[in-house]
């Protein structure tokens, strides 16, 4: 099964060059686990993260009636966020206005591979 | 994660006249930038050498040019490998 201790590790992983917060949330925006400096704030981002992912989601499945949002990338005024699906959850990652959009989505894809099947087996269909 | 990469960038940064370097994923999306060339060009490099490969006639399939753009200021060379772009400016 999952070792939440480990799950900590393997987001920290993600947490250099500029790389913020690493979180991992379910789609109802309750916080799974978290590693990197979120200044105390790391549920309320986990509850906006989660508010985007889900009317995006509704938007895009109307729009294109494709399988599914894969991905959101922000660039924002003072950094970029990344969100994912991955198994039934979602990871979201945000870092500081220098990293590179390349960068951010080569990481996220590495978390979200590595993820996947372990997630996959705690994940609610 | 990108200690490998950043590593490599810094050997490329110290080499003589070398002022600035930037690695593009295939999407033209910058996975890391130095000096003079900025995460901004990272979609232009991408698709330069993009082009390029369009006017290979008579060579390989998989052989990939190096893109040489001269300036006033340097020479911008642009080299695309697997699903990476580089590209570095030499004063």
């Amino acid at each position: 099964m999952l070792k939440p201790k480990e799950l900590t590790k393997v987001l920290e992983q993600a947490n250099t060059g500029g790389f913020q917060c690493t979180l991992l949330l379910n789609p109802e925006g309750s916080l799974m686990a978290f590693a990197g400096k979120c200044d105390k704030k790391e549920n309320i981002t986990a509850a906006v993260a989660a508010n985007i992912w889900m009317s995006n989601a509704k938007s895009a499945k109307s729009a294109f009636q494709d399988e599914g949002l894969q991905y959101i990338v922000m660039d924002c005024e003072d950094g970029k966020v990344a969100i994912r699906r991955v198994a039934n959850l979602l990871l979201c990652v945000y870092t500081a206005e220098s990293v590179g959009l390349g960068m951010l989505r080569a990481k996220v894809e590495a978390l979200a591979r590595y993820l996947e099947e372990p997630l996959k087996q705690i994940a609610s269909p | 994660m990108e200690a490998s990469l950043e590593s490599q960038m810094n050997e490329i940064m110290s080499q003589p006249g070398v002022t600035g370097v930037l690695c593009a994923d295939e999407q033209g999306l910058a996975l890391s930038a130095q000096g003079t060339l900025t995460p901004h060009s990272a979609g232009l490099v991408s698709v330069v050498t993009e082009k390029a490969c369009q006017l290979r006639h008579g060579t390989e399939p998989d052989e990939k040019p190096v893109v040489v753009m001269e300036f006033d200021t340097g020479n911008v060379l642009i080299r695309s490998h697997n699903n990476s772009t580089l590209a570095v400016h030499k004063v």
